[in-house]
């Protein structure tokens, strides 16, 4: 019997849920990036099987089978995000966590137990229905898990208060070849924004808060300082600034009528406070950034984190570099400001290149203004230095629970060709 | 295939695979990509660049979706799913021919006009012999299901025109399946035939306007039916008319203000998409249901968001399990709102949820069509004028 006929053999034995079909295998072995197809030729893999776990003991069985058979294990949220964290790079076993989304709120500590499949809205959903809510979320919450989110790492609706992911899990559940771990504080820090590379986080403890009434205030700025100014001058729950190109498509898109100027949305808990006209609107628009790919049918996207001292200095630079149509949503957390550029485009033409070049041009200029990309996934692994703070300590951890690198292997550890090819790439953009 | 679906790319392409598509119910059911909305656009656009061959059980998986539009509800970038479903269905069955239960559906439309195998001679058995039917310019379509499978709606149908003194035409053995079933699993070609047929009918009787009971009839009149007559250079000029919006325009204040005896109870309501997220009509049939006294309590999921019945698209015909697994899940939100009856709009969707309802072996709610319900109301009035 072949080895890979005993594995099968195996998976179908101890998993209910699983699929071998190369239809499916293909479907679950993508995410939502579109790279020019001489990348993604490089980048292309399609995964040996999908196995859809319901337990932490199906988990404990798929490490088992990675390690007995040296295959791959790539777990998968909604694989909502565009580094392609989730492509199998070596194949293996896709993880699809989408059965184990089990969550459950614990009103007296103000927190959420979640299973790694859980979805953000469906928690925020519930948490609202017993008067209390998320402190963070991202803004694919309709859709994206709680262990996707995490292992991405990021920014998202409520950073501007309390920060980021990292800085809002109060302790994770992992597993690893070595087993089960529990890890909070500075541990957390060898998973959150690892995208799996560590282990696989199948519970997660998040805080919530006391519900408030979001109320949404939308301001035509001068422009970018003035939006700046006016972030420091208040207790701000979320902030988001929109350009004038994002307000025009959206206007034409939506049939809507905003000034299109550079436009503010800053979300308070201040009651007394009325809604300003679009606010509610703008607001509502924050689940839904790549509604602008109705204008492409492509969308070109980049996504910097760029020091707040830095911010002003780089837009300025940033629109003087764009020329055609674009449009820019910042994201404002603490001490960063996420910047999306999002370029209309058509992957079945030739100009697609060289939009795609302008995304790794913008992500460039972030460097220089003491940026990095907000994820690095398996396009950007080449920054994975510039991202995380304590690359060196957790390379080695990596080493240590990971040697023989099956753990998502090609993310936030350069392997093979792509990195380099990746940085000859953003040089010459 | 590819090559066919290329008319399709700019939908296909503006895809964002952003998942918020999870809401389908034969996703939530199934629990595989290949079903949901997202992966079977991902499929289409592989199929498009030339780089995966639809085989038989892609097309299984993709006749799965009840094309009940929820997902085009939730789209961000506002794909117009619904069409996108129908158009590629159409290429898939131009390609490798229409599921089996579908061919059979085919073959009983053609020769029994209807999709259930049934006598064409017995269509209108359900006539109470004292209904008077006109020359009137106004037609009532009883349409397939509510001529062979739920009667009792048509029947309701024909006595709350009587009630209120509308005058109305009726086709009798001679009305013909409207075709919406075969538009619904890619079968075109027959489906054109009908329209051609019906429209005929329509105008020889000189009707203007046309009232259906079932939504899927209303939808394919209201809006597949002026398309393909668009295209074929024929004249579609008629109103069309959900019973529902038609009674609540001709007697939905004679019902709230002039009927006396009120029902009691608590009723939810069911919206049919093909009436609701399709068509648009959410208001009229809760605007009835209220006159007639009962308290409307909503399900969790309502109007725009509604979950499917399960049985639409041709699911219900193919894939059994599947669609009363869909049908359970609307059920029991049903069943969650403590309402006595689960109101509809729809023979297909009284017949699917009686059917789920008799699996799950529950006594309540007590599935209705909003034609009983006002007949109901009706008969109340009369018994108390006894």
């Amino acid at each position: 019997m072949k080895v890979m006929d005993k594995f099968e053999m195996e998976v179908r034995r101890i998993f209910p849920y699983v699929s071998f079909h190369p239809v499916e295998r293909e479907i679950y072995s993508h995410d939502i990036s579109v790279m020019p197809s001489s990348i993604e030729k490089m980048v292309h893999n399609i995964c040996d099987v999908v196995i859809q776990p319901e337990n932490l003991y199906q988990v404990k069985e798929i490490l088992k089978l990675s390690k007995e058979y040296s295959l791959p294990v790539v777990p998968r949220g909604s694989a909502t995000s565009g580094y392609g964290g989730v492509i199998p790079y070596k194949g293996g076993i896709m993880v699809d966590f989408s059965r184990m989304d089990y969550f459950e709120i614990d009103e007296d500590s103000k927190t959420v137990v979640a299973e790694p499949g859980a979805i953000w809205w469906e928690i925020q959903e519930s948490a609202l229905k017993k008067g209390l809510s998320l402190r963070v979320y991202p803004t694919s919450a309709p859709s994206s898990t709680v262990g996707g989110w995490i292992a991405q790492g990021g920014i998202g609706v409520g950073s501007r208060m309390f920060g980021g992911i990292s800085d809002n899990i109060y302790e994770l559940k992992v597993v690893d070849y070595e087993g089960i771990k529990t890890v909070s504080k500075d541990h957390l820090k060898f998973y959150v924004g690892m995208e799996g590379t560590t282990g696989l986080i199948v519970k997660s403890i998040v805080p919530l808060m006391e519900y408030r009434e979001e109320k949404p205030e939308a301001v035509h700025v001068d422009d970018l300082n003035h939006a700046i100014t006016l972030l420091k001058s208040g207790t701000i729950y979320s902030a988001i600034f929109f350009d004038e190109g994002y307000i025009k498509l959206l206007n034409e898109l939506k049939g809507e009528n905003i000034p299109e100027r550079e436009t503010l949305l800053m979300v308070k808990f201040d009651e007394g406070l009325e809604a300003t006209p679009h606010a509610e609107f703008l607001w509502n628009e924050r689940f839904c950034p790549l509604r602008l790919k109705k204008k492409g049918p492509s969308l070109v996207i980049s996504e910097v984190l760029i020091p707040l001292e830095n911010l002003s200095t780089f837009y300025s630079t940033l629109k003087k570099s764009l020329k055609g149509e674009h449009a820019i949503q910042i994201h404002f957390s603490r001490e960063y400001a996420n910047v999306i550029t999002m370029i209309p485009s058509d992957e079945r033409e030739k100009r697609y290149i060289s939009d795609w070049k302008k995304a790794l041009k913008i992500v460039k200029l972030g460097l220089k203004h003491s940026g990095r990309p907000y994820s690095t996934g398996i396009y950007l692994s080449h920054l994975s230095k510039r991202v995380i703070e304590e690359y060196n300590e957790v390379e080695k951890f990596k080493k240590k629970v990971d040697p023989e690198n099956l753990l998502n292997p090609g993310k936030i550890f350069p392997m093979g060709k792509l990195p380099k090819i990746m940085k000859i790439a953003e040089m010459i953009s | 295939m590819g090559f066919r679906l290329k008319a399709l790319s700019e939908e296909i392409i503006s895809c964002a695979q952003c998942n918020y598509c999870r809401v389908c119910p034969a996703y939530k059911i199934e629990g595989w990509e290949s079903i949901s909305p997202r992966g079977r656009i991902y499929l289409l656009k592989k199929i498009l660049e030339g780089k995966i061959y639809m085989d038989s059980n892609m097309v299984k998986d993709f006749f799965k979706c009840t094309v009940c539009g929820l997902c085009e509800s939730v789209c961000q970038v506002g794909i117009p799913l619904i069409n996108l479903w129908e158009n590629s269905r159409n290429l898939i069955v131009m390609e490798k021919g229409p599921l089996p239960t579908h061919k059979k559906i085919a073959t009983s439309i053609g020769v029994n006009r209807n999709p259930y195998g049934e006598d064409r001679s017995l269509r209108s058995s359900w006539l109470p012999d004292d209904t008077v039917i006109s020359n009137s310019s106004t037609l009532y379509f009883a349409g397939c299901t509510a001529s062979f499978r739920v009667k009792e709606i048509a029947e309701s149908t024909v006595r709350v025109f009587s009630h209120f003194d509308i005058d109305f035409n009726y086709f009798g053995s001679e009305e013909v399946c409207c075709g919406s079933t075969l538009m619904r699993t890619g079968q075109m070609e027959l489906a054109e035939k009908l329209v051609e047929k019906n429209v005929k009918m329509f105008e020889r009787n000189r009707i203007e306007r046309i009232v259906t009971t079932c939504a899927g009839c209303y939808k394919t009149f209201s809006f597949d039916y002026p398309e393909i007559c668009a295209k074929k250079g024929i004249d579609f000029d008629y109103e069309v008319i959900h019973l529902s919006s038609f009674i609540e325009r001709e007697a939905g204040r004679r019902i709230k203000e002039g009927m006396k005896a009120k029902l009691k109870g608590r009723a939810t309501y069911h919206d049919p998409c093909h009436l609701g997220r399709h068509a648009g009509v959410y208001d009229e049939p809760r605007s009835l249901i209220k006159a007639t006294g009962l308290e409307l309590v909503e399900m969790e999921h309502s109007r725009d968001k509604a979950l499917c019945c399960g049985a639409g698209g041709g699911v219900r015909a193919q894939f059994r399990d599947l669609s009363l697994r869909i049908g359970e899940m609307r059920f029991k939100e049903a069943v969650n709102t403590n309402a006595d009856y689960l109101l509809s709009a729809c023979p297909f969707c009284k017949l699917h949820l009686n059917h789920t309802k008799n699996m799950l072996g529950l006594e309540k709610p007590v599935v209705m069509d909003i034609a009983e319900i006002v007949l109901k109301v009706i008969d109340e009035n009369n018994n108390a004028e006894c």
